[in-house]
């Protein structure tokens, strides 16, 4: 029998895809409660997940089509809304490129597959993308060329069992509390878990060791790993691998072999001696699990394709408890990947839009974060903008429609974690306006056009998800609602057996400061670095914790260490001036402290005014993510 | 009051016979509104319902939770004496809902819960000499004790109020402050930071005042209110001089939500804010164990 | 005190017969998952008395995690206002409290009902409430409740107090309210063999506690001393502070923590809900003042605040026990290492000088 508040759901705010309970009557959420016997998340929720239930209670929602007449959004009827839509897309040419579709990552399978279908069936257009998908294509590019396909090796419950774990970059206790948590939990049973971060980051701080390397060389550092694992298995001739045989190993070792430990030392900091014995644990351990960010703030592909190659390298990849896995900070940013909504390379949404000269006119977006809106006077002086989000923000503003979605849990819908898992959540919540799903919304505008799905449920659309989408061959609802869902079959792609290596170049990175520009500034790794600001905003506690920093700093903050403090006399909240070597400039708080590296600074991804009139004007600082660095000088 | 839910056992109802609003909030209209210093502004209140404004009595030293509608509830300090004063708050706009605050005018409502806390020791306090010591807004949790005290003058002994602003443009209740000016049984110090054209008053800051006023040590207590550097400052120099810790008084200022003792958001150490305190003697601050 | 003997059709008789007037409550088995909910029954079959201890606290009941307390109607054109109450009383059985979360009702009672004021949202929910508590056979993994005075067995604050013996489950009495459900009914009658077998059922669910738990009996204590007089060393602090992920899940599933946030949130033109949500003191702005500092910063002073709640005399005096019940609920959802019967381990630690 079913109980009569308790309803069991994924839970939608990271790319971890924990198990949740939902408290609710079917009429409003009370609450939540952590889900035990999920395998990933074992009964513990991070404070995003302990809050969904305020989040499903916001006001703020989009609870009508909406249609722009004099400048101002007035209700309209679905029909209305829907025929609008149609006809003035019709005039556009979605094969010349005058329709682009930038889709989300929160988006559950089904809606992500009805849009891809949408937009190559009845708009013709290529332009597609997913909002902070950036990273993840690099991601799943190098992954791709080292796997077979593309998506993570291995599950994330392989981190309860294996030997030795690998964090490259990101602060996971942050981003993904619940992987962290696991991890740290690893720590305490034994496994040797290695953190290469710059700053002194909380997994850092949980961590055996604590690798902290100058900005921008972490990928040098992980292929320098990778040379003393080599010089290993070269005495060592009791494993002897076949990894020699695959595809790029020997210009891969070449690459290694190249790697000077003087050059290594200036450029990351780092001793090649200490690298080598790290590089003892490593051969000895049966299984290795590797993780990095991916996503908006991701790593480089150079750092990725280190990453990859040294996972192969170690020859463990084959063990149950070893994994690669590009962690997601955004629910659905591995199925909206799968389900075909990435742009291609060169030819997506977001080089339409930064393309000055580029030939789009419309555009279809869905959900997107508001605090980081690029190209935005591109987007406004589009000749039509449709929008469609489960909350109000201030995308509206720049739209001519507005359809609303139901927020996760009013409506069926299967999510793909980072790690490749499929889950669903049922509908446990009433949808009481009768907002349409995304898949019907879509299936609406396809018909308005005379294409006619004929899909009756989300269960329905799966079906088709399952037959189209390599990987996704054996799933089903009905399946996925027994259990903790499943990770999709690598075996849906047919070079998933074939490993090869990506080429890797030893680049001693310089880091761009100057005598006049002194400090290397590096975006995102502050505390409350979350991915999920967009609905953050929309809670009550998880909102306070989010302005708790901006109380303390309301300009905002950067974090430098002691020793540079007093270097530039200055003191804890006292406002300096920050001006990066491109001319940009900024008047910020400094914040101090202990787990920065001198000549480093930090500023935190998720103040406003910083992302948009500092940091957008330096593409670079887009381009490179999470190992991007600025040059900057501070004056007091 | 109907609306009481105080615990008549055990709290403030038997103790004063003063039953509080508690749950929910009585409705006030907005009679006045008068501009301060810049940020600040005075809000004179009436209950519609004369049984509640009857009954609704204030000890100095305690404070209200009020509602601005749409926007949320905050704590705030009384100002007006417990006897023939009007029913007003001084309020500075610093977040969402005293923004919303001030945005309002006469004749919009507000809601209202209290009086909560324990007010200041006035009984105790009987023929002794009080000493006022204020910076910038620290003069509003102040007033109501200030106006009290005059009121039954012979109570006491000496009454000064040494009280300073960083400009003449920051000083609180300029014409109560006339008024006690013209009062020979209130010793008045007013001072502000820097020079200024057209000031004749002291320059420099409160705890240079101690000095100037030739403050009395013995049989006296002091009442202290104002940002943190101020406070230790004038807490240094009053030790100095050797003036009981137990005889220096402040009250301290936290996040409130229920102001009951139940929500634990003003939590300092062992004590709630809200209902052990917002009045505590030096001696209890110090043993508090977090900052100020 | 009277002493009963019931079937197990009895009880399930005496469920469906409460149904009629009381919305009743009890340990039921999410199908899915098989994980353990207190929660509304909707026949008396759904109940399962040996159901582990269920997942969340039974303050979900009492102290729900997020509520609507008031609506208000605000028209700035007229410059009026209408309030209106939002909660309200439900007569309630909770059937079958495991007793930790009955004596993390009695702590929530004294808490909110016996201080200075009386808190009417909680008094609301609790006025009409029956409380049968259900003996504790064995220990679940995790449970320490034999340290903090509060189980296998309850011996204070039921109504009803149920317990598994061979030829039934015994009843016994504990209220002026239990007596008169009893008085109601043609129950037989326990012997003294009943209540002799009742000594020896709770006698051996202590016996095959964990030698941990049993052990710490006497560190909690020592514990509770340590926390009180402020002599835990900073660095153990900090090395629990460094494990903290600033989840809040401790305080959102211990049957004791009452710390709450109280919200206005707009539903519409002129419409305002007040909200009131569990609230959690190892949230960074939970002491935060509009427009100014927090008096409280680091992390690991947040964590000992808790820990102070939970263990320290001062806190038990007002709780009349210690705050922490034992259900290690804490331990089951901590991302890091420290739910409450780590930190005793921690501290324990240090007293002993890294000998456990």
């Amino acid at each position: 029998m079913n109980l009569a508040h308790y309803k069991p759901c994924v839970c939608n705010l990271c790319g971890t895809g924990c198990g949740q309970f939902l408290n609710t009557d079917g009429q409003r959420v009370y609450g939540v409660a952590p889900l035990i016997t999920h395998p990933v998340s074992k009964g513990k929720l991070c404070i995003r997940g302990w809050h969904a239930n305020e989040l499903l209670n916001t006001h703020e929602r989009i609870t009508t089509p909406l249609i722009r007449e004099h400048g101002e959004l007035r209700p309209a009827s679905y029909d209305e809304a829907i025929a609008k839509v149609m006809s003035t897309l019709q005039t556009f040419k979605g094969e010349a490129g005058e329709i682009g579709v930038l889709a989300s990552a929160r988006s559950s399978n089904e809606d992500g597959y009805t849009l891809a279908r949408l937009s190559r069936e009845v708009l013709k257009t290529q332009l597609r993308g997913i909002g902070a998908e950036a990273g993840h294509r690099k991601s799943m590019d190098s992954l791709r060329h080292a796997f077979g396909y593309p998506g993570a090796h291995g599950s994330l419950t392989a981190i309860d069992h294996a030997d030795y774990i690998l964090v490259v970059g990101t602060d996971i206790t942050r981003q993904n509390p619940i992987i962290g948590g696991n991890i740290h939990a690893a720590q305490r049973r034994g496994a040797r878990v290695v953190t290469l971060s710059s700053s002194r980051t909380q997994i850092a701080k949980l961590s055996t060791k604590h690798f902290q390397e100058k900005p921008g060389t972490l990928g040098l550092l992980v292929n320098a790993l990778g040379k003393s694992l080599m010089a290993i298995r070269t005495v060592n001739h009791d494993r002897r691998a076949n990894i020699d045989k695959l595809p790029g190993y020997s210009e891969y070792a070449a690459s290694l072999r190249s790697i000077s430990s003087v050059a290594l030392e200036r450029a990351s900091g780092i001793r090649y001696e200490e690298i080598e014995e790290e590089a003892k644990y490593l051969e000895h351990a049966k299984s290795v699990v590797i993780l990095f960010s991916s996503g908006i703030s991701g790593l480089d592909r150079p750092t990725i394709d280190a990453i990859t190659n040294l996972a192969l390298l170690t020859d463990r990849m084959d063990h149950p408890h070893s994994a690669v896995i590009p962690v997601a900070g955004i629910s659905n940013l591995q199925g909206s990947f799968d389900m075909g909504m990435s742009g291609e390379l060169g030819n997506s949404v977001f080089k339409a839009l930064a393309t000055p000269d580029s030939a789009i006119k419309a555009l279809l977006v869905i959900d997107h974060d508001d605090g980081i809106i690029r190209d935005k006077a591109r987007i406004a002086a589009l000749d039509f903008v449709v929008y469609a989000c489960a909350y109000k923000n201030a995308f509206m503003e720049l739209a001519d429609v507005v359809f609303p979605l139901p927020a996760y849990n009013e409506t069926d819908g299967t999510y793909t974690a980072a790690d490749k898992r499929v889950q669903i959540t049922r509908q446990n919540v009433d949808n009481k306006r009768g907002i349409l799903p995304g898949w019907n919304l879509w299936q609406r505008l396809a018909a308005a056009v005379g294409h006619h799905w004929g899909y009756q449920d989300a269960a329905h659309v799966f079906k088709d998800v399952a037959k189209h989408t390599p990987g996704y061959a054996d799933l089903s609802h009905e399946l996925l609602g027994k259990g903790f869902g499943q990770h999709w079959n690598p075996k849906g792609f047919a070079s998933s057996r074939q490993r090869q290596f990506n080429a890797i170049n030893i680049e001693y990175w310089e880091a761009p400061t100057s005598p006049q520009f002194p400090f290397a500034l590096m975006i995102g790794k502050a505390q409350h670095y979350w991915h999920q600001n967009n609905l953050m905003r929309k809670t009550i506690v998880p909102r306070r914790e989010y302005d708790q920093t901006l109380w303390l700093y309301p300009q905002g903050y950067i974090e430098i260490s002691p020793d540079d403090a007093t270097r530039l006399k200055v003191k804890d909240k006292w406002l300096v001036n920050v001006r990066s070597s491109i001319g940009t400039s900024m008047k910020i708080a400094v914040k101090i402290s202990p787990d920065v590296q001198n000549g480093t600074a930090y500023i935190p991804y998720f103040i406003k005014n910083m992302i948009s009139d500092f940091l957008l004007p330096y593409e670079n600082a887009y381009a490179a993510g999470e190992e991007s660095v600025i040059p900057i000088q501070i004056q007091e | 009051m109907a609306n009481c839910h105080g615990n008549h056992e055990h709290g403030n109802c038997k103790t004063t016979g003063l039953c509080p609003i508690v749950t929910f909030p009585e409705v006030v209209n907005i009679d006045e509104i008068r501009d301060e210093i810049p940020e600040v502004k005075t809000f004179y209140l009436s209950f519609p319902n004369k049984d509640v404004e009857r009954e609704f009595r204030i000890k100095s030293g305690q404070f209200i939770m009020c509602t601005v509608f749409g926007a949320g509830e905050f704590a705030v300090s009384l100002p007006p004496s417990p006897e023939n004063d009007r029913f007003h708050i001084s309020v500075r706009a610093v977040g969402k809902v005293t923004n919303a605050l001030h945005a309002l005018k006469p004749g919009d409502k507000l809601g209202v819960r209290g009086p909560f806390g324990n007010g200041f020791p006035f009984e105790d306090i009987k023929g002794k000499n009080i000493i006022y010591v204020a910076g910038g807004i620290g003069l509003i949790p102040l007033r109501s004790s200030i106006v009290h005290a005059l009121q039954h003058r012979e109570d006491f002994g000496r009454i000064i109020l040494l009280y300073g602003a960083r400009s003449s443009q920051d000083l609180m209740y300029q014409p109560d402050i006339k008024e006690w000016q013209q009062n020979a049984g209130f010793e008045t110090f007013i001072t502000i930071d820097k020079p200024e054209a057209g000031w004749n008053g002291e320059v420099g800051y409160v705890n240079q005042l101690i000095e100037k006023a030739k403050v009395p040590v013995d049989n006296s207590v002091a009442f202290v209110c104002g940002p943190p550097v101020m406070f230790n400052s004038v807490i240094g120099e009053f030790l100095k001089r050797g003036m009981s810790e137990d005889a220096i008084i402040s009250t301290l200022e936290r996040q409130m939500k229920c102001g009951i003792g139940k929500c634990q958001h003003c939590a300092v150490g062992r004590t709630l804010v809200c209902t052990d305190g917002p009045v505590y003697t030096y001696r209890q601050i110090k043993t508090l164990g977090e900052q100020i | 005190m009277s002493m009963y003997l019931l079937s197990a059709h009895d009880i399930s008789a005496l469920v469906t017969e409460l149904q009629a007037s009381y919305d009743v409550y009890g340990p039921q088995v999410e199908p899915q998952t098989k994980q353990v909910f207190f929660d509304q029954l909707a026949s008396a079959e759904a109940l399962d008395l040996a159901a582990p201890i269920p997942s969340m606290p039974v303050k979900e009941i009492l102290f729900p995690q997020m509520e609507r307390i008031l609506k208000y109607k605000y028209d700035a054109q007229s410059q009026s206002v209408e309030l209106s109450k939002q909660y309200f009383e439900r007569p309630k059985v909770l059937f079958g409290l495991r007793p930790c979360d009955l004596s993390g009702i009695l702590v929530l009672d004294r808490f909110f009902l016996g201080q200075e004021f009386v808190d009417d949202v909680y008094l609301t929910h609790r006025r009409q409430c029956l409380l049968i508590s259900n003996t504790c056979l064995h220990p679940f993994p995790q449970c320490f409740c034999v340290c903090t005075h509060s189980g296998p067995d309850a011996d204070e604050g039921f109504d009803l107090d149920l317990t598994q013996l061979k030829d039934g489950i015994l009843v016994r009495v504990g209220s002026e309210k239990g007596q008169a459900l009893a008085d109601a009914h043609q129950w037989s009658v326990a012997s003294a063999a009943h209540a002799a077998e009742f000594k020896a059922v709770v006698e051996r669910s202590i016996d095959l506690f964990p030698e941990l738990a049993t052990d710490n009996k006497a560190w909690v204590a020592k514990v509770m001393n340590r926390i009180t007089t402020g002599f835990v060393k900073p660095e153990t602090w900090e090395y629990i502070g460094d494990q903290c992920f600033e989840c809040g899940a401790c305080s959102f599933v211990c049957p004791t923590c009452s710390c709450f946030n109280i919200e206005d949130s707009a539903t519409a033109c002129g419409e305002c809900e007040r909200l009131r949500m569990r609230d959690s003191c190892s949230f960074e702005g939970y002491a935060r003042m509009a427009g100014d500092h927090n008096p409280r910063q680091p992390v690991e002073d947040r964590r000992n605040k808790r820990f102070f709640c939970k263990l320290s005399y001062p806190q038990s005096k007002k709780y009349l026990r210690p705050g922490c019940v034992g259900c290690g609920r804490c331990q089951w959802v901590c991302p890091g290492d420290i739910g409450l019967p780590n930190v005793v381990q921690y501290i324990r630690r240090e007293i002993t000088g890294g000998q456990n």
